[in-house]
């Protein structure tokens, strides 16, 4: 079992430190590029979220990030401080009434390119969950 | 992120060099209102040196799409990464989009 466990302020600044802390924690095994950007593009999305929505651009209170990786499951946690939300009426990005809007693709793209997205009760932690296999994906 | 704006006949071509994304969004933002200030109404935008784009990119091309259209105009785009377009295909943005493969086509196709 492979972990990493961190914490970053609630500022935009911070969000390419956090995939570039979890690409690098990756780096040995060796995944592949289409991979590691599905990864980096989830954990990206996921920390705006926390950053924007729960913790309200508030530099002062964290988010957290766990990353870990055993058996060929990778799992990636990010939490923030909010209230947490109705992750469940996030409306489909792809129907013509919604195609045109700003918001909601974030989490779609998650549901898509992870194989397993949970979120807790109330809403403001959001586990996502990959398969990883090839490259040197046991873990050590 | 940096964004080249060149004429190619009388198409105006945004070349946009790095990654579009939450932080540099606005930026792009910024130049695609430059060139409807300019009143263009063929706009093309050559993503070859583009390799990632987010969801807040991809929110900031449907609103150049849209502005572009109400203005009279039309925006394509060219020269996607399989990946950059993978994201297209997935939120089904590729139906909304003229995406052409290349600069040239997407300039003679209008």
């Amino acid at each position: 079992m492979k972990e990493l466990e961190f914490e970053i302020p609630s500022d935009p600044e911070y969000i390419k430190d956090a995939s570039e802390k979890v690409l690098d924690f990756l780096e040995e095994m060796e995944l592949t590029k289409e991979i590691l950007f599905d990864i980096r593009l989830c954990l990206e999305e996921a920390v705006i979220n926390a950053i924007k929505y729960g913790n309200k651009l508030e530099k002062a209170i964290p988010v957290s990030i766990r990353v870990s990786f055993s058996e060929g499951r990778l799992e990636i946690m990010v939490k923030d401080c909010g209230k947490g939300f109705q992750y469940s009426d996030i409306p489909d990005p792809r129907s013509s009434k919604n195609i045109l809007k700003h918001g909601g693709r974030g989490l779609f793209l998650i549901r898509n390119l992870m194989d397993e997205v949970v979120f807790n009760d109330s809403g403001n932690e959001i586990k996502m969950i990959k398969s990883i296999s090839g490259g040197k994906s046991d873990g050590g | 992120m940096v964004v080249k704006e060149k004429k190619v006949g009388d198409a105006v071509v945004l070349v946009v060099d790095g990654e579009i994304n939450f932080n540099s969004s606005p930026d792009f933002r910024k130049a695609f209102l430059k060139v409807l200030e300019e009143k263009a109404q063929k706009v093309v935008v050559n993503l070859s040196s583009v390799a990632y784009v987010d969801s807040s990119g991809l929110a900031t091309l449907v609103e150049a799409h849209q502005k572009v259209k109400s203005s009279g105009g039309k925006l394509k785009l060219t020269n996607l990464s399989a990946k950059v377009k993978s994201l297209f295909e997935i939120t089904k943005l590729e139906k909304l989009f003229d995406i052409q493969p290349t600069e040239d086509e997407a300039v003679k196709s209008f």
